[in-house]
C-alpha cells in the first residue's frame, strides 16, 4: 500500500514538473490558448463538482463566475485598482452575490435548487444586458488591461504572451485542485458527502444541514470568481453572452460526463470536450447537437462519466477470468 | 390606459398560462422538470411558420398540426427518454433534457436556418374598445387560448382519466394500488402538455419573431410561473401566469420593460422564502 502511494505522488509530481515545462517546448499561440481553456474549465468545472458532492447543483455558478469577471475589470478599468487586488475582490464579491442568491434558495433541493438558481443567475446575466452604465450592456466591456502584478520599487510583471497566462492559470488551476482535494478529504468533506448521501440522515445526526450546503457553494462561487476575473483580463473582452445558459451546460456536461465521485472527472471530462472541441472545429453549427447527445448517452449508459472508466474495464476484465 | 394595462395583461397571462400548463404537468406526474419545454414551444411555431407562410394554408390548420405534431414529439421523448429512467437516479432524466435543448435547438437550425422568422398577420386590423388599442390577432388569442385552458382544467377534474393523472401526480403508489397505470398517465400528461406548448407557440409566433433561440427565455418565465404557482398544481400554475403576465403588463406599460425581470425575480424571492410551495402550498 504504501509503495502504490508512493508511486502515485510520484508520478503526479512528474506530471505537474511536465505542466511547468511545456511551454518549453511549444510556445505556440494555439497551444497555449487550448491549455488556458483547459486550466480555466477546471477550475470553474472542478468548483461546480465540489457543489454536487452534498446534492446541490448550483445553476447561479457560471453567472457568478461572470460577476467576478465584471468585478474585477470594473474595479482596474474605472477605479484604477491594480490587477491582484481587483482579481481577489473579484472572488470576494462573487461570494456575496452568491450568498444572496443562496440563501433565500437553500431551503430548496434537488431540480428545484437547480431551477431557482438558474432564475436567479439569469437574472443576474439581465443586468449585464440591460444595464449599460456600468456593465456596457449586450456588447460588454472592451479593452480589459491585461494582468499586472507589481510592488513597486521591488518588480512589475507584465502579461505579454500567452505564455504568461499560462503559468497564472497554471498556478490558479494547480492551487484550486489542491485546496478541493484536501476539502474533500478533510472533515469538511466528509460532511458533505454525507450530506449528499442522506440528507435526513445527516440531519438527525446534528450536522447543520443549511450550513454545510453555503459553505460548500461558498467556497465554489469564490473560485468561480477567480476563474472570471482571470478570463476577463485574459480575453480583455467581457460579455453577458460569454456566461449563459450554454456555457453554464457546458461546465455541468464538462462534469457529469467527466465524472462526479473524484476530482478527476472535471480534469478528464474538461481535457476530453476540449480537444474534441477542436477538431470539431469546422462543424460548429452542430457542436451542441453532438455534445447533447454525448451527454444523453453518457446518462443512459455510463452514468458515473469517463472517469469511472477504468474501473468498469477492469471489473469486466475480473467477470471474465472469473468465468 | 388602465383598460389597455388590463387587456394587454389577459393576452400575456394567458399565453404564459398554456406554456406553463405542460411543464408543470410534467412535473406533477414525472416528477421530471423538462427543460427542453421551451424548445417543443419554438418547434411549435416553426410548425405554424411552416403551414402557414410556406404552405400557405390558414391558422386554424397549423394550430392542429403543431399540436398534433408536438404532441407526437412528446410521446417520443418520453418513450425514449423518461421512461427508461424512470428507476434511476432522480436527476438523470432532467439532465438528458438539458442535452435534448441542444439537440432541439440544433434540429431547427438546420431545418429553419437561423434567422428569424415573422408570420404575417392573420386577422388584421385593430379594435379600439374604451381607450384602449389591440390589434385584432391578440384579441383573438383569448378564446383560443383560454379555451384551452379551461377545456385542459375540464379534462383533469371532470374525466376518469384526468383523475386518474391527479392521483399518479398525488401519489404514485396509491395510484398503482388502485390500478392506475403510471406509464399511461405519463404518457397522457407529456403528450397534452406537448401539445399545450405547441398551441402557445403557433399562437405567439405571428406576434413574436420565431427563431431557433426562443425557447430558453420563455422557459425561463414558465418556470417562475410553476414554481410560483405550486410544482405540480394546475390552477397554481394558471394563478402564476396571471400574477407574472400582469406583472409583465404593468411593469412594462407603467414603469420600465427593463424592470420586469427584475420584479420577477422579487417574486420569486419572497416565494421562496416565505411560501416555499408555491401559492398552492405544494410540497417542495
Amino acid at each position: 500500500m504504501v509503495r502504490m502511494k508512493g508511486t502515485k505522488t510520484i508520478s503526479i509530481a512528474a506530471v505537474v514538473l511536465f505542466l511547468f515545462v511545456i511551454p518549453l517546448m511549444t510556445s505556440s499561440p494555439y497551444h497555449m490558448h487550448v491549455l488556458i481553456t483547459i486550466l480555466l474549465y477546471i477550475m470553474v468545472t472542478a468548483s461546480f463538482r465540489f457543489c454536487i458532492i452534498d446534492g446541490d447543483w448550483p445553476f447561479a455558478h457560471v453567472p457568478l463566475m461572470g460577476l467576478g469577471g465584471y468585478t474585477s475589470a470594473l474595479l482596474v478599468m474605472r477605479l484604477g485598482w491594480p490587477f491582484l487586488p481587483a482579481f481577489f475582490t473579484g472572488g470576494l464579491v462573487a461570494v456575496i452575490a452568491g450568498l444572496i442568491i443562496y440563501i433565500p434558495c437553500v431551503r430548496t433541493r434537488g431540480i428545484t435548487f437547480f431551477w431557482i438558481t438558474w432564475a436567479f443567475g439569469e437574472a443576474l446575466r439581465q443586468t449585464w444586458i440591460r444595464f449599460r452604465e456600468p456593465f456596457g450592456g449586450a456588447t460588454g466591456l472592451v479593452g480589459i488591461p491585461g494582468p499586472v502584478i507589481s510592488i513597486p520599487g521591488l518588480f512589475r510583471v507584465e502579461f505579454l504572451s500567452q505564455v504568461s497566462y499560462y503559468y497564472l492559470a497554471l498556478v490558479l488551476a494547480l492551487l484550486t485542485i489542491v485546496v478541493l482535494h484536501r476539502l474533500e478529504h478533510s472533515r469538511v468533506g466528509l460532511t458533505l458527502k454525507s450530506v449528499g448521501e442522506n440528507t435526513d440522515l445527516a440531519e438527525s445526526t446534528g450536522i447543520n444541514v443549511t450550513r454545510q450546503r453555503l459553505l460548500a457553494l461558498t467556497i465554489a462561487s469564490f473560485i468561480a470568481g477567480l476563474g472570471g476575473s482571470f478570463y476577463a483580463h485574459w480575453v480583455h473582452l467581457l460579455t453577458p453572452v460569454d456566461f449563459d445558459v450554454a456555457f453554464g451546460l457546458f461546465v455541468l456536461l464538462y462534469a457529469v460526463v467527466g465524472g462526479t465521485a473524484t476530482l478527476w472527472g472535471p480534469i478528464v471530462g474538461v481535457t476530453a470536450f476540449v480537444i474534441l472541441a477542436q477538431f470539431l472545429r469546422g462543424f460548429a453549427m452542430y457542436v451542441p447537437a453532438i455534445y447533447g447527445f454525448i451527454l444523453i448517452l453518457t446518462l443512459a449508459f455510463l452514468p458515473e462519466g469517463l472517469e469511472s472508466s477504468p474501473r468498469r474495464i477492469l471489473s469486466l476484465l475480473k467477470k471474465r477470468k472469473m468465468k | 390606459m388602465t383598460l389597455q394595462i388590463i387587456a394587454n395583461g389577459i393576452v400575456l397571462s394567458l399565453v404564459y398560462a398554456l406554456v406553463a400548463i405542460g411543464l408543470t404537468m410534467v412535473y406533477g406526474v414525472m416528477r421530471i422538470l423538462n427543460w427542453a419545454h421551451g424548445e417543443i414551444v419554438m418547434l411549435g411555431a416553426f410548425v405554424g411558420w411552416l403551414v402557414v407562410v410556406v404552405l400557405d394554408l390558414n391558422f386554424v390548420l397549423a394550430l392542429v398540426v403543431s399540436m398534433l405534431s408536438m404532441a407526437a414529439l412528446g410521446v417520443g421523448i418520453e418513450r425514449v427518454m423518461f421512461r427508461p429512467m424512470r428507476g434511476k437516479a432522480h436527476l438523470t432524466p432532467f439532465i438528458m433534457s438539458m442535452g435534448l435543448v441542444f439537440v432541439l435547438q440544433v434540429v431547427a437550425i438546420v431545418a429553419f436556418g437561423v434567422t428569424d422568422k415573422a408570420i404575417p398577420t392573420v386577422f388584421p386590423g385593430m379594435l379600439s374598445f374604451g381607450g384602449a388599442v389591440m390589434p385584432v390577432e391578440r384579441l383573438v388569442l383569448i378564446p383560443i387560448a383560454g379555451g384551452l385552458t379551461v377545456g385542459y382544467y375540464i379534462f383533469l377534474q371532470r374525466t376518469k382519466q384526468g383523475r386518474a393523472i391527479r392521483a399518479a401526480a398525488q401519489d404514485a403508489t396509491g395510484a398503482v394500488l388502485q390500478g392506475i397505470s403510471i406509464n399511461r398517465c405519463a404518457l397522457i400528461a407529456m403528450s397534452t402538455g406537448c401539445a399545450l406548448a405547441g398551441a402557445a407557440g403557433v399562437l405567439i409566433a405571428p406576434i413574436f419573431t420565431v427563431n431557433p433561440f426562443m425557447g430558453t427565455k420563455l422557459v425561463w418565465k414558465a418556470f417562475v410561473i410553476v414554481f410560483v404557482g405550486g410544482m405540480g398544481s394546475v390552477v397554481g400554475t394558471i394563478l402564476g401566469a396571471f400574477l407574472i403576465g400582469f406583472t409583465g403588463s404593468i411593469v412594462g406599460t407603467l414603469v420600465d420593460p427593463k424592470w420586469v425581470t427584475m420584479i420577477e425575480m422579487l417574486i420569486l424571492g419572497l416565494i421562496l422564502l416565505f411560501r416555499p410551495g408555491g401559492i398552492m402550498n405544494m410540497e417542495i
